[in-house]
């Protein structure tokens, strides 16, 4: 597992920044959907400044998460065109090979994030305030750890579909959103305690909540209802790897090649 | 016991046949059925036959990829089901001749992934996949991007790659295919040099004259069952093709054509036979049936 | 253009029931918009703005059509080397690309027209949910200028290998520029300008007058036709670009 990230991401970069146009088009066009949604948002009559801080985190949350979603979805591409079986034929395992091509689609996100941090800038002349850095650092590994279990899963269910962009774009938006990015704490007590029952919002919304300093429960309960929410979600993970892998060894194919 | 072996091998495949926009069967297709098979270390056997007839789930099967429902198949004594981890370390695996790479990477880069995937260093996997590139004379191209390359360079990029683990095992899935004759030409010179190296092969391809030309066995294979199998001239004696001497004569002012199975002292024999029959001898030789035609009337068609 | 109906009908028909599901994305978003905007402005809603957005919402389902689909399938049939067959038949390419982008028009359009126009019924009544369906309508008949800009920019796609960069600056330039999310006028003067330059905003603009306001406004008509320039250039730009492709024999080794 420790070979197999920088491995994936020294090809996660690369496949990324080529062609370069594709890749300048990617930035270009992220930061100016962002600016869309926040005038979109803005346009209700909200203050931009307090719109901008106040949907700052759940952005980058999208952003990472979308990488990793999209990333995932490619993987029909590499079953097709035979990359799949030569990973199969490698000695790598199956899951730590898609859980760490998943963490580095979110740490390919970078740019995305630094563009952000730019219009924050640009905008509140000043970067985005940490309200409790330590339970941010936690909250982050929670979250791409969480996520780049769940994507790496999906990578298996979208393998099998002939046009995955429809269950991507399903994916992509229903665990940030029930994950909590835009953050519960926002809305009415009554609105928020629907989120207590989402298990994703312990895997997603805490890098939110220790940005801004509001929880919806106590930081460390939260904190260790996320840890256990990553175990389950590992545990999960191996399972339908090996189960992929089972089916691929009997059928011969991993989907729709 | 041999390098390689197989024995019992059996594989069904049970796949949904589309019948409209709303209707589908099963469709049941028994791809081996009982395959034995063995390979002794550093020689090349060569799998044809037609279409569907089960090479590619043979190749599958050693390199891992697909479970046998019955059967056994071991690869320098470790079972390709129970050991698969440390079979993946022995065997080379070359799948198709133009697919598997990352498009827009170049040669030399999807050397180093593939280097990686085995385990290598970034360093190490970077000398190697020079060095291959080297060895299979794409050092030319190693930065352009693959989906730039021609087929024939396509498929040494896939030659390189099988060999990227150092393999003891060399699984070759009609690595030629599509590829101009003498890009093909370029790929069967690195297969013999490879066999040169003492590594284990298993190859297959339609193209008879070439595996006539790299084998030393031949399995022929068909639904499932290999029918035949031997060196290439003992394949065709199997077959019932021997060798035919042939002599071209003029007798009584008459053209006329002899022939008789068998190979020199046949020959030697019909020579003599014309020569005492007072025929003046224009040509003598035998003709050996290419492995092409025997496999061709063995299989049923013209 | 009729082998050009048969190709996209048979090519697409599984893809059209997932073309349909988008439709669903179009309350979706404009519910997602809301909710966002509700709690950013404290609490306070305005339903004038979700149905803005909602319409809005179904203009940036058939801009993306016009644009993103248009590029797409240009690519499909190159890189699948079925443009140099089109090219060598007696047809035109252009009819075949305008034939799958109308059936893709009245699949997404549809779809997305029919759910807005149903959520309309409920919150203002028949007659507001049947003027959203006339304003798809006259949408759908007045989208060409993004067609022509598709297929100008189709021109660099040979270079670029890849319809997805081209795409993507097209759309959310529709988005962006288009005045479909949100009213150009809240734009800085000198962005207004060139939203100006560009077909979205008129067009989307008129439009949300049929479906939301119940008025055409006639004034538009003028610079509405005058935004067909767009397709004009498209086409010319269209023929150029056969024409290099003729002289450098480069179809689909891209």
């Amino acid at each position: 597992m420790s070979g197999d990230i920088p491995r994936e991401l020294w090809l996660a970069v690369r496949l990324r920044l080529r062609p370069l146009p594709l890749f300048l088009a990617g930035i270009a066009s992220t930061a100016m959907w962002l600016v869309v949604v926040l005038l979109a948002v803005a346009w209700y009559g909200g203050n931009v400044a307090y719109t901008v801080r106040f949907l700052f985190w759940g952005a980058v949350v999208f952003l990472v998460f979308s990488e990793q979603t999209w990333g995932a979805a490619a993987f029909g591409d590499l079953a097709r065109n035979g990359v799949m079986d030569y990973v199969a034929a490698s000695p790598t395992r199956l899951h730590s090979y898609l859980l760490a091509a998943s963490l580095a689609s979110s740490l390919a996100a970078t740019p995305g994030v630094f563009i952000l941090l730019g219009i924050y800038y640009l905008i509140q002349g000043e970067l985005p305030p940490l309200a409790q850095p330590a339970y941010f650092v936690a909250g982050l590994a929670i979250f791409l750890t969480a996520t780049a279990l769940i994507t790496s899963s999906f990578t298996l269910v979208f393998i099998r579909l002939r046009n995955p962009s429809l269950a991507a774009n399903a994916v992509q938006w229903a665990i940030p959103l029930s994950g909590g990015m835009i953050p519960p704490t926002a809305m009415p007590p009554e609105a928020a305690k629907a989120f207590l029952f989402s298990p994703f919002q312990y895997g997603v919304a805490p890098v939110v909540y220790s940005a801004t300093g509001s929880w919806l429960v106590d930081p460390p309960l939260a904190l260790a209802a996320g840890a256990a929410v990553v175990a389950v979600l590992y545990v999960l993970s191996v399972r339908v790897a090996e189960s992929a892998v089972e089916g691929y060894k009997t059928a011969g194919k991993w989907g729709v090649e | 016991m041999s390098f390689v072996v197989g024995s019992g091998l059996r594989k069904r495949f049970v796949t949904r046949e589309r019948l409209g926009l709303f209707k589908s069967r099963a469709k049941i297709v028994d791809a081996l059925n009982g395959v034995d098979i063995s390979i002794d270390r550093g020689r090349l056997l060569s799998l044809v036959g037609p279409n569907g007839a089960g090479k590619t789930t043979l190749v599958r099967i050693f390199a891992t990829l697909l479970l046998p429902d019955e059967g056994k198949a071991y690869v320098g004594g470790l079972d390709v089901v129970g050991d698969a981890d440390r079979v993946r370390r022995l065997v080379g695996l070359m799948l198709y001749p133009d697919k598997g790479f990352f498009g827009r990477l170049s040669g030399l880069e999807n050397l180093i992934y593939y280097g990686m995937l085995y385990g290598l260093g970034r360093r190490e996997a970077h000398r190697r996949a020079e060095e291959l590139l080297k060895s299979v004379d794409l050092w030319e191209a190693r930065h352009s991007p693959f989906e730039e390359y021609s087929m024939g360079m396509k498929a040494r990029l896939g030659l390189a790659k099988a060999l990227i683990n150092n393999p003891e095992f060399l699984l070759l899935d009609e690595p030629t295919v599509g590829i101009d004759p003498v890009g093909a030409r370029k790929v069967r010179e690195l297969i013999r040099g490879l066999k040169r190296e003492g590594i284990t092969i298993l190859f297959t391809s339609h193209n008879l004259y070439e595996v006539e030309e790299l084998s030393d066995e031949v399995a022929l294979i068909v639904g499932g069952r290999i029918v035949a199998r031997g060196p290439p001239d003992a394949l065709k004696q199997k077959l019932g093709f021997e060798p035919v001497a042939v002599v071209r004569a003029v007798c009584s002012g008459e053209e006329r054509t002899l022939s008789k199975n068998g190979d020199g002292r046949a020959l030697a024999a019909l020579v003599r036979e014309a020569v005492e029959a007072g025929c003046e001898v224009l040509e003598a030789y035998v003709r050996e049936p290419p492995l092409e035609e025997a496999v061709v009337k063995t299989l049923g068609g013209s | 253009m009729r082998a050009g109906f048969y190709l996209a009908l048979r090519l697409n028909l599984r893809q059209y029931g997932a073309l349909l599901l988008v439709s669903v994305l179009v309350p979706f978003f404009a519910a997602l918009f809301y909710l966002a905007g509700w709690t950013a402005a404290g609490g306070r809603s305005d339903l004038d703005k979700f149905l803005y957005q909602l319409v809005g919402m179904v203009l940036l389902i058939m801009a993306q059509t016009a644009s993103s689909n248009v590029l797409w399938h240009i690519g499909a049939l190159t890189s699948g080397g079925q443009l140099e067959y089109l090219a060598a038949s007696p047809s035109s390419p252009l009819a075949v690309l305008l034939a799958f982008y109308l059936l893709d028009l009245a699949v997404a359009g549809l779809g997305a027209a029919a759910i807005a126009a149903a959520i309309i019924a409920a919150l203002r009544g028949a007659l507001f949910a049947l003027a959203t369906l006339l304003a798809t309508a006259i949408a759908s008949a007045t989208s060409l200028p993004i067609v022509g800009l598709a297929l100008a920019l189709a021109y660099f796609l040979p270079s670029l290998r890849n319809p997805s960069p081209l795409s993507m600056i097209l759309n959310v330039a529709v988005v962006f520029f288009g005045g479909v999310l949100y009213p150009v006028g809240i734009l800085p003067a000198s962005l207004q300008a060139l939203s100006r330059l560009l077909p979205f905003a008129t067009w989307a603009e008129f439009a949300r007058s049929v479906g939301l306001g119940l008025q055409a406004p006639l004034r538009e008509l003028g610079p509405l036709a005058g935004y067909l320039a767009y397709f004009a250039l498209g086409v010319a730009v269209w023929g150029v670009l056969m024409r290099s492709l003729r002289r450098s024999g480069l179809y689909h080794v891209w």
